[in-house]
Formats: structure tokens, sequence, C-alpha cells
């Protein structure tokens, strides 16, 4: 079946709604608001209606039941229903042809048309059950994260950023910390950013943030967080300009006088889909990236730790691939790439990807807190996980070095990686690790 | 016991249909001259620089009588990047005001929040 969205137009409907159009009444402009909104609707409907009958599709109601044999059959080969809320019409057809015909004879300057798509989410990283209790710290003795904490290096003085779906600041796990966080609305009109307490539209960003410097779970305990919301939880869209906000944000905080020396990190376990993109709109996609990404690298010394993607061998998610950034794929604990890691040579520079990898496949954190309010924890796989493990391997070492910063930063991880039996291409120099005195073996 | 009063929402004006947001990229100290100054300073310097370039571009988009055109200029930030909505025919003359480097469409995009 075809099918395609007719949705009224909004700026029609507003203006409208405000009495200063109607369809065929210009004449009186001073009657009753509604009346004039509602002769403009059923002039159009009308319109519609009569448009798509003519074509032969059936109006169908949502009571399908309600429709007798015949008319059901006729219904399910070329149909229209009326979404009266929305002003809006799904128009459907198993002749393809059809389809566009009726695209084609509907009014544009009425309705906009909008194509059916079935969207491809992300599938469910949840791997187990959903727990209450910690358990005792999960990483492996060559990951350093131990022998790093023994000797209270923690992440002391050091800034990561999280660009992300959010962060439960009242997770038990992150409650005692100081996390920053802004939440970046949409229309910047009404609140630029919105200063409020730490929330997750998703519960990915709490995972992530539990990873970096979860109390007892975390790489980096001591390491400040600031987490900065830019997705929408229901279609996980975001926009440039979005984001543009929100890294300004997180630039305007370790600008403060008290975090002016303080070495930063931000944490991207994120990628764009760029493949529904036409090409203007993806170079300019690319050129906004650069811009970003060379003011974080070069200007303030930032090191961006960005996440390869999910999609396996062979392919990459931007800003992962760009030269700026420390691109991360995932390993088991065994040191074995997971199947699902991403990798490959980058469009950009023609460099192997990733550049390191991270532990991410079931690796336990946190979740954010249920509705009776208890903080809980579950184990979830993806280069997401394995970055902000990446993220903290960084946060450590900086810790115990603060001239480690930004590309020397990036240098000594690559340099002290832990190398793994694998191609390039999927662990990239081998697993990050804390060294304290940087040495190969630690 | 009072009723608390809620402050009401504010209603978003509806971005006319024949305008769309342009990232407008426009020119900046260089790195090298920014080389010497500690973060605080490049934070307010690039900030400043922004502003400027964005009143310049008002003015330059008043200077031109398009206005009536133009529906709203993002606040800037420390980035050299501003995002205007605006119709197309605006963003193609931004091309040739001073300080505006290039002018393209500004993506909306979905993200991977890469889980496999």
């Amino acid at each position: 079946m075809h099918s395609f969205i007719a949705l009224a137009k909004k700026s029609n409907l507003q203006t409208a709604n405000s009495g200063t159009l109607s369809v065929d009444d210009k004449q009186q402009p001073q009657r009753d608001n509604s009346k004039l909104f509602s002769k403009f609707m059923d002039a159009i409907t009308e319109k519609i209606t009569g448009t798509l009958t003519l074509l032969g599709f059936k109006q169908v109601i949502h009571d399908v039941s309600s429709l007798n044999e015949q008319t059901l059959d006729d219904a399910q080969t070329s149909n229209f229903m009326p979404l009266d809320y929305l002003g809006a019409y799904i128009v459907n057809s198993s002749d393809k042809e059809k389809i566009k015909e009726a695209q084609k004879s509907i009014d544009k300057s009425d309705y906009e048309i909008v194509p059916d798509v079935q969207l491809s989410l992300p599938k469910p990283t949840r791997a187990g059950e959903v727990v209450r209790r910690r358990k005792q710290i999960p990483w492996p003795a060559e990951s350093g994260i131990r022998q790093a904490h023994e000797n209270d290096i923690i992440g002391k003085g050091v800034l990561v950023g999280v660009l992300d779906t959010g962060c439960d600041a009242d997770h038990i796990q992150l409650r005692q910390k100081r996390i920053d966080f802004r939440y970046v609305p949409h229309h910047s009109e009404s609140d630029n950013l919105r200063e409020v307490r730490g929330f997750d539209v998703d519960g990915h960003g709490t995972h992530v943030c539990g990873i970096i410097a979860g109390r007892h779970i975390g790489v980096a305990p001591g390491a400040d967080l600031m987490v900065v919301s830019v997705i929408e939880s229901e279609t996980l869209k975001t926009s440039l300009s979005r984001i543009y906000r929100g890294l300004d944000w997180i630039l305007s905080q370790i600008s403060r006088e008290e975090s002016i020396n303080k070495p930063v990190i931000v944490n991207m376990s994120l990628g764009f889909i760029t493949e529904h993109l036409k090409n203007k709109e993806k170079e300019s996609l690319m050129v906004g990236i650069r811009g970003l990404l060379s003011t974080l690298v070069e200007d303030y010394n930032v090191l961006p730790v960005v996440a390869i993607g999910n999609e396996g061998p062979g392919n990459m998610r931007a800003p992962g691939y760009f030269p700026e950034t420390l691109s991360v794929g995932a390993v088991n604990f065994n040191h074995e790439p997971a199947c699902f890691s991403g990798g490959g040579q980058s469009p950009i520079d023609g460099k192997m990807q990733p550049n390191i990898v991270g532990y991410g496949v079931d690796i336990f954190s946190s979740l954010e807190r249920d509705k009776n309010n208890r903080s809980s924890y579950i184990c979830m796989s993806g280069t997401s996980m394995a970055t902000p493990y990446v993220a903290g391997i960084a946060a450590l070492c900086a810790s115990a070095d603060a001239n480690l910063q930004g590309e020397a930063l990036r240098q000594h991880l690559l340099n002290t990686a832990l190398p793994l039996q694998a191609p390039a291409d999927r662990a990239g120099a081998g697993l990050a690790r804390f060294t304290e005195n940087g040495n190969k073996n630690p | 016991m009072g009723t608390k009063i809620r402050k009401m929402a504010p209603i978003h004006s509806v971005r006319p249909s024949n305008m769309v947001e342009f990232m407008v990229e426009v020119s900046r100290p260089s790195s090298k001259e920014l080389k010497g100054f500690n973060r605080a300073e490049k934070y307010k310097l690039l900030k400043a620089n922004s502003v400027k370039r964005m009143d310049e571009i008002k003015a330059w988009i008043k200077a031109n009588g398009l206005d009536a055109e133009v529906f709203k200029i993002e606040e800037p930030t420390t980035f050299n990047m501003l995002f205007i909505t605006c119709t197309p025919k605006v963003a193609e003359q931004l091309e040739h005001a001073d300080a505006v480097v290039s002018v393209s469409r500004s993506p909306e995009f979905s993200v991977a929040l890469t889980k496999p």
C-alpha cells in the first residue's frame, strides 16, 4: 500500500484563525473569527474531498467496522481518511500511479504533501533486566581504572561535557556530583537555555553519565559533568543551531575563572543520520560540523570523544570520522570487536577509523529513576557505551597530568592504548586504558 | 490557601512558510591571532565578534529594505555561525554582504544514539 498525508498548511490556518484571511470573504473582515476559520476549513475540505473523490478514492472513517463489505473492498484499494482535529488527510492506494496523480491534483496552496515514511528507529539497547542494586566496579584490571582509583586519581579537576538526551541528576550514582545541566529548546526565542535540575528524555544520557562519572560504577567519578540535552525524545531529531547553542554554553562554562585551566573533554555518543539528506544539505551539515569542531579543538583545546556508530564494519557516522575528533569503536571484555561497531576509511581525510576502542558490550550503568523514585541499573551495548568509557579514561589521564589537554591528550591516549589482535578498521590503536606514567606497559 | 499562579508559556509565532533557516558563516579572527589569549578572553573576543557581525548584517538587511523577509536571527554564539530564518532571496543576497563567508541551508536531522 502506498500512502501520503495531506496536511493543511499551518500558516493558512493561523491567518484564517486570526480573522485576516478567508477564502472568498475578504469583504467582511470583521466577522466572527471562529466562523471565518470554520468557513475557511470547510472550503478547503470541500476542495480536497472533491478532488480525491473524482480520482476514485473512497472516504473512510476511523471506525472501519461500520463499513459494509463492498465499501470495505473499495476502501482497501484507494481511500482517504480525514483527521479533523489535525486538518489532515491520510491518502492510501495500492496503485502507485494513482497516489502520484492525487499528489499532483491536491492544491498545494492549501495543503502540504507529506510522505508517510516508515521510520527505522534504533533497536532497543537494553540487554537483560533492570536491577536496583549496583554491582562491584566492573572494569577489568587491564583498563588501569582500579589502579588509578587506588591512587586517588578519579578525574578530579577535569570537566566532561556530555551532548545527549539529558541526565537524571537525582540518580543515586549522580546526585552527589556537581552536574551543570541545560536543556536547549527548539524555539530559542522563548527560553534561550533552560537552567533546570538535570532530567533525561530517553535514559540514554543517564547511562552515559554513569559510565563516565557514576559514584561507584564510573570510570572517573571525580570528574565534573556539564550535560546538555539537545535531542527530542520522540523523534531523536535535533538541528545544528541547537548543537551550536549547547556547545556554546559548554564553552561559556569552561571559560569561567575557576575552570579556565582545567582539561575539557566533550563526549558525543551520537552520530548524524545523513542518508535522507540531499547532497546540498549534507554539504551544509559538513560545513557546520567542521566549523564547530575546529573552534572546539583549535581555540579551546577541547578533546571531542565521539562514537563511530553501530552500523558495523564499513559504516561510520559523522562527526566521528572527522579528523578533529577521537573516534571510538566498541569491544567486549574479551577484547573482540563488537559485530555492530563501525569503522573504515574516513571520507574526510582517508584515515582509518575508529581511532581507538573502549568496552562497549553489556556495560552496566545507571538508568533513570522509576516512578517510585528508585534508582536502577541496566546493561547496555553500543559504541555509545564505549565512548564514555574512553572519555572517562581521558579524564583520569588529564587528572593525573593537567598538561594533557586537547591534541596532547588525544595523542597520549593513542600512544598508551593496549594493542589488540584486530585490524585497524575494527580496533584502531587499541583499547584505551589508564597508565599513570604514560608508558605503554602500565 | 491561595491559588498558585503559574506563568503561561509564551505562544510562539509561526514561521512563514516561505522562510527557512540558513547558516551564515561570518568572518572571525584566526586561531593564530587568538594565540596568547586565555580561554575566557577568547570566548569574549569570539562572542563579541559574532555580535558585531550580527549587527552589521542587521544593518545591511535594513539598508537593503529586506526586513520583511527576515523572520528571526538566533542569538549569536562564540562560533562564527549565525542562524537566520529568512526567504531564499535574502539568503542569496546575503552572500554579497560584507563579513559573510558563506550561506547555506541549515539542515534539521535525526541523530542515531549509536545503539546497536
